[in-house]
């Protein structure tokens, strides 16, 4: 029992290393949502606002998307002793994505025999998803870990007060921390009280089904969660709506069906051969689905979510060897659906973290389901307990056992060596200049310190909403940034360019197009330009010089001119 | 077989056939061979459909023996609704070969008590045989096996880590203990597998979220009833038998590099019959009148039933969509040519963009003398022949991947290039890539 802690503990130890190792490297730069998330943070255990001002929000404007604000309050201890950078915005990720391994284990341990607990804990501890999400500032992480502390409570709700607070605790942070579980978690808890599995394996519909003890906890729950999570609901909600309305399948697939079928028909409802109904119902089927599909889980990548900070270097959510393995796991969760409540409560959070996600455009996204991988963890673990269950009994000779259990092990245990390798330095070459935008992370501060000696600073960059990287890595006083939220775009209208980009003018930061022809005859001033230039041309002029900055794989990303 | 399941898989037999006679899709490349010299097309299509439903009989004999006649009578259902049962024996009767063979593997050696995995090695090297040297497909599976690829990633991964300026720097040993020819291989090698476990393309083709071209395999209903299915695998203890198959079909996957549903053919089995466990238990719980199942099981009938017309319907209205327009577009050229007196014509090209042109022509026109099989770049020709040219429109001017030949107009190839047009023809799918989808018979100096 003793070894079996000190296993678990070195596992944890291990796990936390290897999510915490090297952040300020990898991946290389920040992605604009972590620089929001750092910065806001920084500005609220600086002033107790965010960069517009708001004093200690629910909810970040950030980009208009209003960001849940609790990652960026985690956040503020980090910043507080690191200070502003990339390893403090990412830390809190990183270590309550080692807190959510914890609870996996005890989730764990109610689910498999003792003698495979700690191997199969060790392989799912370093599955991509696992570590790729814990390395990167992302919100739905922080999430995903507060809805897992929530389900552990909830799958042990009637042993002791503890698990009780750890339900209502767990699920409440989560839904502060990220919108996929402001629906999971009321649809999970619902899913769980009612049983519909139970239900539909009962002969007769009765009344007295829907009257007992079980549900009407369940309910006090349920309505505790929703009264606490009230005020999150009445900030910005209009905004939330306008994404949905964006995004979700009802307005942006309609009619459903092929176009091409419903040609000459007024209304596409009444379409007899190809009703729209018919398709919508396989679009959502699908949706759900799309997170049961090994083939999703092992490594497809979707158009949707290439070049973002959600895709994994070349692999999928799972490894390959467990996204096949899951199809056991599956069968083994399915087998006991009947027999055992928790198996169904396993499929009621994957139902309920998908929901999120069905009702949005996308077919599979990580993201959005990021609450339910740990399920898929626990049915991959199901899986591992089929197969080492199969050799354990149909392999009569003990050395030929011993081998399989060997190369088994040596499989695993070489696939986590890649996972971490491909985390650590691959991806950095891999998604180079995607999300990662070069140059910030090694200019900001010399433009700042330039910025002292000059009128005006023009800014040409790719980049939407680059200020940010500006902030974050120059650590602006937050109180400069606060000053300027007269100037910012107003949600829900374009910015500068009227491209959805909402980059604005601030201080001596001014928004244009490189224009060297043009520009160089002004005095005192500095471009930061992404793009070809003639060196000779802009050297000839006097006063002027060169910075080039480099990125992680390139020599030049971008340059720095200055004219006095 | 009861009366009522006759009538049942003569209704739905009914349908495919009357389907198949109003699409009169040309004969696709796997056809020719038998139709042009020993059947025709029409009595290739009757015998490869006669040999479907014998082994169909016979699965549904070894099925009621071994498990339930119920089950056996919805696994028959199962598989003949099916799109891909109807294009196997109607457009690619090879499939039929390897369904019937894979059925007697599976049906005579089931009994047997050699030890499987001597008969999963057995159809692993019949497999590759079938494969590689009869259909000529190379397995990618195969290839990775190799480590020929592997071996040049190890060479790229040291070198683009190598590169990076500011990197975690983790001990050379523990790279190399992935960033190795073996390793990579098995990687890539099982990589090859997984996507074998697509839900998309088995149940989900009529709303794939790619637009993957592809022939339905089921409709999307019937995953509900797999999930279902997958539930009473342990209790009717049919999970080693499933295992078997779904494992023989894996390997036939591995060892193809062809359409994506044709690489799918043999586990329309294993999937057919979860789906019909599904729907058997379902009905099992109807008779004992549990609500549930006197709600979900017309509820899903339906759906099936709808999916099965819908598509029917679909396939009917756009079948250039869900098949192959290769086939369709030498159906084209070679029947434009026989209306132009193409014997008057001292020379005929046609455009072998596309597949076996010689092969076509010799099914359509019989004698090819003055036939030249080639893509041709009419720009640089000159000739005073008399020719017609059959081909893309592209192949009048030059390969533009960019190029929008939409916008190109025909009239613009006649009266610039001293041709008169015979005939046009719009086809779907971007087969000749670069060349356009126009399809134009024309003739140049008569």
């Amino acid at each position: 029992m003793k070894l079996n802690k000190i296993i678990l503990i070195l596992v944890l130890g291990i796990s936390l290393f290897f999510r915490i190792y090297g952040l300020e490297k990898a991946p290389a730069s920040i992605n604009f949502d972590e620089a929001s998330l750092g910065y806001n943070a920084y500005s609220l255990a600086n002033t107790g606002r965010d960069e517009y001002g708001n004093f200690l929000p629910f909810s970040l404007r950030s980009f208009n998307d209003f960001k849940p604000a609790l990652y960026s309050y985690v956040s503020i201890p980090f910043v507080k002793i690191l200070g502003l950078n990339q390893t403090s915005t990412r830390l809190a990720s990183a270590v309550f994505g080692t807190i959510s391994l914890f609870f996996l284990y005890l989730i764990l341990k109610d689910f498999i025999a003792q003698k495979w607990l700690l191997p199969i804990f060790f392989i799912l501890s370093f599955e991509p998803w696992s570590l790729h999400y814990s390395r990167t500032a992302f919100e739905s992480n922080l999430s995903a870990s507060f809805f897992l502390m929530g389900m552990y409570g909830w799958l042990n709700f009637g042993k002791n007060k503890l698990h009780k607070f750890l339900t209502v605790v767990g699920f409440l942070l989560s839904i502060y921390s990220y919108h996929s579980a402001r629906l999971a978690v009321p649809l999970v808890l619902l899913l769980s009280i009612f049983d519909p599995i139970k239900l539909i394996s009962e002969k007769k519909l009765t009344f007295k089904y829907f009257l007992n003890k079980n549900v009407i906890s369940g309910l006090v729950v349920l309505l505790v969660i929703f009264v606490l999570s009230l005020p999150i609901f009445f900030e910005g909600k209009n905004l939330v709506l306008r994404r949905f309305e964006q995004t979700n399948v009802f307005k942006q697939m309609y009619p459903f069906a092929p176009n091409e079928l419903l040609n000459n028909i007024k209304n596409p409802w009444l379409s007899l051969k190809s009703n729209p109904s018919y398709y919508l119902l396989g679009i959502l089927s699908g949706h759900v689905f799309s997170y049961f599909s090994p083939k999703n889980l092992g490594g497809l990548i979707y158009d949707w979510v290439e070049n973002s900070p959600q895709v994994i270097s070349g692999m999928g959510m799972f490894e390959w060897i467990g996204a096949i393995v899951f199809i056991f796991g599956l069968i083994n969760l399915l087998s006991n659906i009947k027999k055992y409540s928790k198996y169904r409560i396993i499929l009621y959070w994957i139902l309920a973290s998908a929901a999120p996600a069905v009702i949005t455009l996308n077919w599979y996204h990580p993201l959005r389901f990021l609450n339910g991988y740990m399920a898929l963890e626990i049915i991959l673990a199901l899986g591992l307990v089929s197969v080492f269950d199969y050799i354990a009994k149909n392999i009569k000779n003990n050395y030929l056992k011993i081998l399989s259990f060997f190369l088994i092990s040596s499989v695993f245990v070489l696939n986590i060596i890649y996972i971490i390798n491909n985390e650590l330095v691959y991806s950095v070459w891999d998604n180079n200049g995607q999300y990662q935008p070069g140059g910030f992370k090694e200019g900001a501060m010399l433009l700042k310190s330039l910025e002292k000696d000059h009128n005006i600073i023009y800014i040409d960059s790719p980049h939407a909403q680059n200020y940010i990287f500006f902030w974050f890595y120059q650590q602006r006083d937050p109180r400069e940034i606060q000053s300027y939220q007269n100037l910012r775009p107003i949600p829900g209208k374009d910015g500068k360019y009227n491209d959805g980009n909402l980059i604005f003018d601030y201080g001596k930061y001014v928004y244009k197009k490189y224009d060297w022809l043009k520009d160089r005859n002004k005095n005192n001033f500095i471009y930061w330009y992404t793009g070809d230039f003639k060196e000779d041309e802009i050297l000839r002029e006097k006063g002027t010089k060169i910075y080039k900055l480099p990125n992680a794989v390139y020599d030049n990303t971008v340059v720095i001119i200055t004219k006095d | 077989m009861r009366k009522g399941m006759v009538v049942l898989c003569l209704v739905i037999l009914g349908i495919w056939w009357w389907l198949s006679i109003k699409i009169n899709y040309p004969p696709s490349e796997e056809q020719l061979t038998f139709a042009r010299n020993v059947f025709g097309l029409w009595t290739l299509r009757i015998i490869t459909f006669s040999i479907l439903i014998v082994i169909l009989r016979l699965w549904y004999k070894f099925l009621e023996e071994k498990f339930d006649k119920n089950l056996a009578k919805i696994f028959i259902i199962v598989l003949l609704i099916s799109p891909l049962s109807w294009v196997s024996w109607y457009i690619y009767p090879l499939l039929v070969v390897k369904l019937v063979f894979t059925s007697f593997f599976v049906l005579s050696f089931f009994k047997l008590k050699t030890k499987k995995i001597f008969l999963i090695i057995a159809f692993i090297l019949i497999s590759y045989g079938f494969n590689h040297f009869l259909l000529k497909q190379n397995s990618v599976v195969i290839n990775k096996i190799s480590l020929k690829d592997a071996k040049n990633e190890v060479t790229t991964r040291f070198n683009r880590e190598d590169s990076l300026k500011d990197k975690i720097d983790l001990p050379f040993l523990f790279r190399r203990f992935v960033y190795n020819k073996y390793y990579l291989g098995f990687r890539d090698t099982i990589s090859e597998i997984v996507p074998y476990f697509d839900f998309e393309t088995w149940f989900f083709q009529e709303v794939h979220p790619n637009r993957q071209k592809s022939m339905v395999i089921f409709f999307w209903p019937e995953i509900f009833l797999f999930f279902y299915g997958l539930v009473f695998l342990k209790k009717i203890k049919a999970g080693n038998f499933l295992f078997f198959l779904f494992t023989l079909s894996l390997i036939d996957f591995a060892m193809t590099d062809d359409l994506i549903f044709k690489r799918f053919v043999l586990t329309i089995i294993p999937l057919s019959f979860v789906v019909s466990i599904g729907f058997w238990k379902l009905a099992e719980f109807y008779r004992k009148k549990f609500w549930a199942a006197k709600l979900f099981l017309p509820l899903v009938t339906f759906l099936v039933i709808y999916g099965f017309v819908a598509n029917v319907s679909d396939l009917n209205f756009r079948p250039d969509f869900w098949l192959d327009n290769r086939p369709m577009a030498y159906g084209y050229f070679f029947n434009e040519i026989k209306k132009s007196n193409y014997l008057e014509f001292e020379k005929i090209n046609v455009t072998n963009l596309i597949g076996p042109t010689n092969k076509y022509c010799e099914y359509y026109i019989h004698n090819c003398d003055n036939f030249v099989f080639d893509s041709f770049y009419f720009e640089s020709n000159e000739k005073k022949e008399t020719q017609i040219y059959a081909g893309f429109i592209g192949e009048f001017f030059k390969r533009d991947e960019r190029r929008d030949w939409n916008k190109t107009q025909k009239n613009y190839v006649e009266s610039n290039f001293g041709v008169r047009i015979l005939g046009t023809s719009e086809i779907r799918d971007n087969i000749a890539s670069g060349f356009g989808q126009t399809l134009i018979v024309a003739a140049k100096n008569k």
